[in-house]
C-alpha cells in the first residue's frame, strides 16, 4: 500500500525531483560523516585541506549522478521515443483523414464532430458548418425511414454498414455515395463514436449506366442482325428450295407421262429428298437464329413451342399457362418480347444443366400495369453459395436484360420446393400513349 | 372451276403453285397478291373460293391477315402454307380461323389435295396436326379444380384461403394490387368459384392449407 503510494508519489517528474534532493541530502550527510571521522583521523595530517575539500563533491557527484539518470533521464528518454512513435501515427493518421474519401467522425448521439476537406469538397459544407449538426442534415429523401431504421439495426448488431446512399448536397444536388460507417468502442465496449467514410460514386454509376446502355445496344443489335439474317434465309433460300421443289414436282409428272423417261424419276425422286433436307436444315437456322413464331404469334405461342422443344429434348415435363390463347391479347413491344423469350430460353438450360427437375412450368400474365413472367421447376433450387450461383453467367445475362427494360427478377422456392424466377416488367409508358393514339 | 386466291411474297413460288394448281384441271388461280395488304385488298374485290396464303409476309403478321380475312369473309376457307413446321403454328392458326395447315415441305401433290378438300368446306388435317390435337385432349379431364391452377394461382389460391387480402397479397409476392385481382379472378373462374368465401370452403373441404 505505502509501496503503492510512494510510487505515485515519486512516479511523477516533481516527485523525481524531490526524491533526487532528499538523496543528495543525505548522500552528502554520509560522505561527510566517512571524511571527517573515518578519513581525516587515518590520513589527516599527513594530507592538504584543499584535497579534503575537492573529495566532498567527487564523491557526491560519483554517488548521486546514476540516481538523476535511472529516476529523471532514463523516464524522459523513454517518453521522447514514446512522443515520436505517437507523432508518427497521428501523422499517419492526419493523411489518412484527409484523404480522397468524405470522412465524418460523430459523437455516440451521432452529433458531428469533425469532417475532413473532402466531405467538405463533396457535401459543400465546412468543418464549421457541420460540426454539432448530425448526419442527418444530408438526407436526401430517396431513402426511406425503414431504409435507416435498418441501417441502425445491422449498426448496432454489427458496429459496421456499408452501402450506397443518396445524399443532398449544400446546393440541393442529390448524389450517390458508397457509405462505410464504424462504431469506435470505448474500452467498455461501449460506443464511442461512429466514423462513417464515404465516396462519390456518380462517376462510377454514369458507368455502369452507360456500360448497361452498351450492352443493351449489342444485344439489341445482335437480335436485329439475327432477325436479319433469318429473314433474308427464309425470304431468299426457303423461296428459292420450295419453288425447286415445285419445279421437281411438275417435272417428275412430265417424265412419268412417257415410257422412255420413266427410268429418270428415281433421280428425280432423290433430289426431292435432298431439297427437303436442305429446307429441314434451312428452318433448323431460321429458328435457331430468331423464333419468328415470337413475331407472327406472340411470346406465350413462341413459350410453348420452346417448351415442347424443350420437352423432346431433355425429356423434363414443360408446360407454359398464359393468358395468351385470347384474341386481344395486347402485343408486347419486340424488344421486350425477345428478352423474355431469351429469358426463358436462359432459365430452361439452367433447369436442364443444374436443377435436376423433372418439371418446370412457365407463366406469363400481361395486366395494365405490369407484365409477370414466372418459371418454377421441382429441381433442387439453388446451391448454398446461391450469391455466385445468381452471379453465373446466365444469371447475370437474365439480370441485364430485365435491368434494360427497368423491370426486376426475383429468385424463390415455390411450394414443394425447387426455384422459382420471376420477371416482373412494368407496362412502359409509351405503349399507353400508343393505345391512345 | 375452284377459284383460288395465292398470298405469298415470292413471285417464283406463286408462279409455281399457279402451274401444279392449274394442271390439276379442277382450279384456277384467280388472284395472286404479295403482301397481306395486297392480299386482303384482292380478296375484297375478286371472288374466290379459297385463299391459299403463305404465313410470314413482310407487311404485316401472317396471323393479323388470316384473322382479318376470317372477319370479314368467314365463310372463305383459308389453306396456310408454310415454310415452319406444324408444331409451332399449326393448331394455334387452325383455332384462328384457318381451314388447314400445310408445310412447304409437303408434296405439291398434297397441296392440291387439300386445296380441293377445303373448297369443299372441310379441315385439311394432316397427320401431324391430327397428332398434336389429339395430345391436347384430354389432359385435363380428370383433374380437381386446384389441380389445373398453375403454380402461381395456386400460390395466390392459398393465400386467400388463408384469408389474406390482394394488398396484403401483392405485398408479400412484390407484384401489383391490379395484378392479384386479375390472378383471383381467374382462379374463381377456373374453379367456377364466384367468390373468397367459397374459396376458403373449398381450401377447407380439401384440406389445401398452407
Amino acid at each position: 500500500m505505502i509501496k503503492h503510494k510512494l510510487k505515485n508519489l515519486f512516479g511523477t517528474p516533481r516527485g523525481a525531483i524531490y526524491l533526487i534532493a532528499l538523496l543528495i541530502m543525505a548522500a552528502e550527510f554520509l560522505i561527510m560523516l566517512l571524511i571527517e571521522i573515518v578519513l581525516k583521523p587515518i590520513f589527516g595530517p599527513n594530507i592538504s585541506s584543499t584535497f579534503w575539500d575537492f573529495l566532498d563533491p567527487f564523491f557526491l557527484i560519483v554517488i548521486v549522478t546514476p540516481w538523476i539518470y535511472v529516476l529523471a533521464v532514463r523516464p524522459l528518454e523513454k517518453q521522447q521515443v514514446m512522443l515520436r512513435q505517437q507523432f508518427n501515427e497521428l501523422s499517419i493518421t492526419a493523411v489518412t483523414f484527409e484523404s480522397m474519401e468524405g470522412v465524418v467522425v460523430t459523437d455516440a448521439n451521432n452529433k458531428i464532430l469533425r469532417v475532413n476537406r473532402s466531405f467538405t469538397e463533396i457535401t459543400g459544407y465546412s468543418n464549421e458548418e457541420a460540426v454539432g449538426k448530425t448526419p442527418g442534415m444530408l438526407h436526401s429523401g430517396r431513402q426511406d425511414k425503414e431504409f435507416y431504421r435498418n441501417m441502425w439495426q445491422v449498426l448496432e448488431r454489427d458496429r459496421f454498414w456499408s452501402g450506397e446512399v443518396w445524399n443532398r448536397n449544400k446546393r440541393g444536388d442529390i448524389y450517390p455515395e458508397w457509405l462505410t460507417i464504424t462504431a469506435v468502442l470505448g474500452t467498455e465496449g461501449q460506443v464511442t463514436n461512429y466514423v462513417g467514410i464515404f465516396s462519390d460514386i456518380s462517376e462510377r454509376k454514369a458507368g455502369e449506366q452507360q456500360l448497361r446502355k452498351l450492352t443493351a445496344h449489342i444485344q439489341t443489335a445482335r437480335e436485329e442482325e439475327k432477325t436479319r439474317i433469318s429473314r433474308e434465309i427464309h425470304d431468299d433460300l426457303g423461296g428459292t428450295l420450295t419453288a425447286l421443289k415445285m419445279e421437281t414436282y411438275r417435272l417428275a409428272g412430265k417424265l412419268s407421262g412417257n415410257e422412255q423417261t420413266a427410268p429418270l424419276l428415281e433421280h428425280v425422286e432423290s433430289m426431292t429428298q435432298l431439297i427437303d433436307n436442305a429446307v429441314g436444315v434451312t428452318r433448323r437456322v431460321i429458328s435457331d437464329l430468331h423464333p419468328t413464331i415470337l413475331d407472327d404469334l406472340g411470346l406465350v405461342a413462341a413459350l410453348e413451342w420452346q417448351c415442347g422443344q424443350f420437352n423432346k429434348l431433355t425429356g423434363i415435363a414443360c408446360e407454359v399457362f398464359g393468358a395468351g390463347d385470347k384474341d386481344d391479347e395486347c402485343k408486347l413491344d419486340k424488344t421486350a418480347a425477345i428478352n423474355l423469350f431469351r429469358i426463358f430460353q436462359e432459365a430452361l438450360t439452367n433447369v436442364a444443366q443444374h436443377s435436376g427437375a423433372t418439371r418446370v412450368n412457365a407463366e406469363f400474365h400481361q395486366g395494365d400495369d405490369e407484365i409477370v413472367m414466372t418459371i418454377s421447376d421441382n429441381g433442387r433450387g439453388l446451391p448454398e453459395g446461391h450469391v455466385s450461383a445468381q452471379n453465373s453467367y446466365g444469371m447475370r445475362g437474365m439480370r441485364e436484360r430485365v435491368e434494360q427494360l427497368d423491370g426486376q427478377i426475383l429468385f424463390d422456392k415455390p411450394p414443394g420446393g425447387g426455384l422459382r424466377l420471376t420477371v416482373i416488367l412494368p407496362v412502359a409508358d409509351r405503349h399507353n400513349k400508343e393505345g391512345k393514339i | 372451276m375452284i377459284r383460288i386466291l395465292i398470298a405469298d411474297d415470292h413471285a417464283i413460288i406463286r408462279h409455281g403453285l399457279k402451274q401444279i394448281i392449274e394442271e390439276s384441271g379442277k382450279m384456277r388461280v384467280v388472284a395472286e397478291a404479295d403482301s397481306g395488304i395486297d392480299a386482303l385488298r384482292k380478296i375484297r374485290g375478286i371472288e374466290c373460293d379459297v385463299v391459299l396464303l403463305d404465313i410470314s409476309m413482310p407487311d404485316m403478321s401472317g396471323i393479323d391477315v388470316l384473322k382479318q380475312i376470317h372477319a370479314e369473309s368467314p365463310q372463305l376457307p383459308i389453306l396456310i402454307l408454310s415454310i415452319y413446321p406444324e408444331d409451332q403454328y399449326a393448331v394455334r392458326l387452325i383455332k384462328a380461323g384457318a381451314a388447314g395447315y400445310m408445310t412447304k415441305e409437303s408434296a405439291p401433290s398434297e397441296v392440291v389435295k387439300a386445296l380441293l378438300r377445303v373448297a369443299n368446306g372441310n379441315k385439311y388435317i394432316s397427320p401431324v396436326v391430327a397428332e398434336i390435337l389429339a395430345n391436347e385432349i384430354g389432359a385435363d379431364e380428370e383433374k380437381l379444380p386446384h389441380q389445373i391452377l398453375s403454380d402461381r394461382e395456386y400460390q395466390i389460391f392459398l393465400l386467400l384461403a388463408s384469408a389474406k387480402t390482394v394488398s396484403e397479397i401483392a405485398d408479400t409476392l412484390a407484384l401489383s394490387v391490379k395484378t392479384i385481382s386479375t390472378y383471383r379472378s381467374r382462379v374463381l373462374e377456373k374453379m367456377h368459384l364466384n367468390n373468397n368465401a367459397e374459396l376458403m370452403r373449398y381450401a377447407i373441404d380439401n384440406h389445401l392449407e398452407q
